[in-house]
């Protein structure tokens, strides 16, 4: 090595550490993005890199009025940031919320789906925004070498499904608790502010805290972790015991009209991936469940039948034939009630219910398999 | 994050190589007995089996790859933590499938879509075989066939996966002559 290169190493260790010792520019307003140190600059870069990813992949649910709706609830929070911070629908049934530090949110569809009403999404928007606002992802200690190196991990795993994209998201939006206390409470106080009721607050997560008990989830996102969410509860209750005369807008039909069809399309991504235990959670719910029109008890039948516990097929033989008896056009509750007759050994229930299924389905993807059983059934 | 075992183990051949764990089919010899099966690999191809696993490619597995999969009822679908059982119908086998596939991926994998999925015989019994297409974490497209059943042991698998430009096509082939010659032991 010359005595160039060691004077080329020696002032770049004296850039990177001015460059680290660079204290986390916050982000008040669009000015403040023209002062970014260069660790907030590569967890920028990072960001976008994800943003990138996930668009690849497909990730972002594809319904424009829906995110121009949430885009809006953003805007109304944090006007003097508005075309800064912009929210996004993750197609993911999962319930979180993640935000990037390049000011992008992805509210999974799963979130959203579950909420009451538009002061619970203003809630969760807050407190995300404030991830942001205050650079946290740039002030956690080692954030931007994690990121790094789960970067690193994401392209050594390039080219083979199931890596899971978002795994740098994950580093980026882990925050402190301290951190998720400002967010908190600088969240709540814009909540107020923009005439949301804020007590809203406290049950969004409380909301949170029973699915994740009654679903035992154990992932550590964001919601999932119960000292956070139960700590998170007490600190909202203590915020809504310091308002005075607490009360403003909470808009739960215009949300829930919003989100309808949102709804639908989880309930399909829950059977789609046999997860009984959600779709119990939300149709044996007499509340929840008047909030999904189209077929429920055909998906509580679904959902009976992927738990298979005692009793489960007497309750899903039931379920099936509510489904029906509400809407006799409804194919698939025919070809779920059809197998299910077929395995009890129901032979003549079993062909009726298969027959009406192809009959009101003749395009069914499942036609083969459905004439198979039929011709078994026959002979 | 959650990632399936199967995922994991296929991703330890990836990262590591594997040294010494792969072997070339010899085309004097292409006969191989795997967990409850025996097949007939191609010949020239590579093959590991790890963790009850067994796997071929000719390029490398994100090139293309033929898997063997074998699980006891009880464990047939460990992402969901559904059964199998015997008489379980191939429809029922195939949609638990393809939900286990769905629930490995953190997110439920939303770009899989099932191209075609219809009943095979399969070693004499009835079983399923799916065509599915999904993008992996680069946008790039794959595609794959997974051809199932049941007996007493447990739950037979066997898929073929290859990007779908160009590659997928090229090994259809010899992924239905592979299987032809799978045999439950």
């Amino acid at each position: 090595m010359n005595g160039r290169s060691l004077l080329r190493i020696a002032f770049l260790c004296v850039g990177l550490a001015a460059c680290a010792s660079a204290p986390v520019v916050e982000i008040d307003s669009r000015a403040d993005l023209n002062s970014l140190n260069e660790s907030q600059s590569r967890l920028w870069y990072a960001a976008d890199n994800l943003d990138q990813s996930i668009d690849k992949r497909h990730l972002v649910y594809d319904d424009a009025e829906l995110t121009v709706y949430v885009q809006s609830i953003l805007d109304q929070l944090y006007p003097e940031l508005v075309g800064t911070l912009h929210v996004e629908l993750f197609n993911s049934p999962h319930l979180n919320a993640i935000c990037l530090p390049n000011g992008h949110i992805y509210i999974n569809i799963g979130l959203l789906a579950r909420l009451d009403n538009e002061a619970q999404l203003a809630t969760i928007l807050s407190h995300e925004a404030v991830h942001f606002i205050r650079q946290h992802s740039a002030q956690q200690r080692n954030s931007a070498d994690s990121v790094l190196l789960a970067g690193t991990s994401v392209e050594i795993l390039t080219g083979i499904p199931f890596s899971g994209t978002l795994l740098a998201g994950s580093v980026m939006s882990s925050y402190s608790q301290a951190h998720e206390n400002e967010a908190d409470t600088d969240g709540f106080a814009r909540l107020v502010e923009a005439g949301y009721d804020p007590r809203e607050a406290p049950k969004t997560f409380q909301k949170l805290l029973q699915e994740v008990e009654v679903l035992d989830i154990d992932q550590p996102f964001m919601f999932a972790s119960h000292p956070k969410l139960e700590h998170r509860i007490a600190s909202f209750d203590s915020l809504v015991a310091g308002v005075s005369n607490p009360g403003g807008r909470v808009n739960a039909d215009g949300f829930l009209q919003r989100t309808k069809d949102l709804r639908e399309v989880t309930l399909v991504r829950y059977l789609d991936m046999n997860n009984h235990k959600v779709l119990l959670l939300i149709l044996e719910n007499p509340v929840l469940r008047q909030r999904y029109s189209a077929h429920p008890d055909f998906y509580l039948g679904e959902a009976y039948r992927l738990r298979n516990g005692e009793g489960d097929d007497t309750l899903a033989t039931w379920a099936f034939e509510q489904s029906i008896n509400t809407d006799p056009s409804y194919a698939p509750a025919y070809r779920a009630l059809g197998l299910l007759m077929m395995k009890r050994g129901h032979k003549q229930e079993a062909i009726e219910n298969l027959s009406t299924y192809l009959s009101l389905s003749p395009d069914a993807s499942d036609r083969e398999y459905v004439e198979t059983y039929l011709r078994q059934l026959e002979s | 994050m959650r990632i399936g075992k199967t995922f994991l183990i296929l991703s330890l051949i990836a990262l590591t190589g594997c040294q010494g764990l792969w072997t070339r089919v010899d085309p004097k010899a292409v006969a191989y007995k795997g967990d409850h099966y025996v097949v007939d690999l191609p010949a020239g191809w590579l093959r590991v089996q790890q963790n009850k696993i067994m796997l071929a490619t000719r390029d490398g597995i994100g090139v293309q790859n033929i898997t063997f999969v074998f699980r006891k009822h009880a464990k047939a679908f460990e992402e969901t933590e559904q059964k199998s059982t015997p008489v379980m119908l191939p429809s029922e086998l195939a949609d638990r499938y393809v939900a286990d596939l769905r629930a490995a991926d953190e997110h439920g994998l939303p770009s899989l879509e099932i191209i075609s999925d219809r009943p095979v015989t399969i070693d004499g019994r009835l079983g399923f075989e799916l065509h599915l297409q999904f993008l992996n974490d680069d946008g790039l497209r794959y595609e794959r066939l997974a051809s199932g059943f049941a007996n007493e042991a447990g739950f037979f698998v066997v898929s073929y996966q290859a990007p779908s430009l160009y590659f997928f096509e090229r090994d259809r082939a010899t992924y239905q002559q592979v299987l032809q010659t799978f045999r439950a032991i």
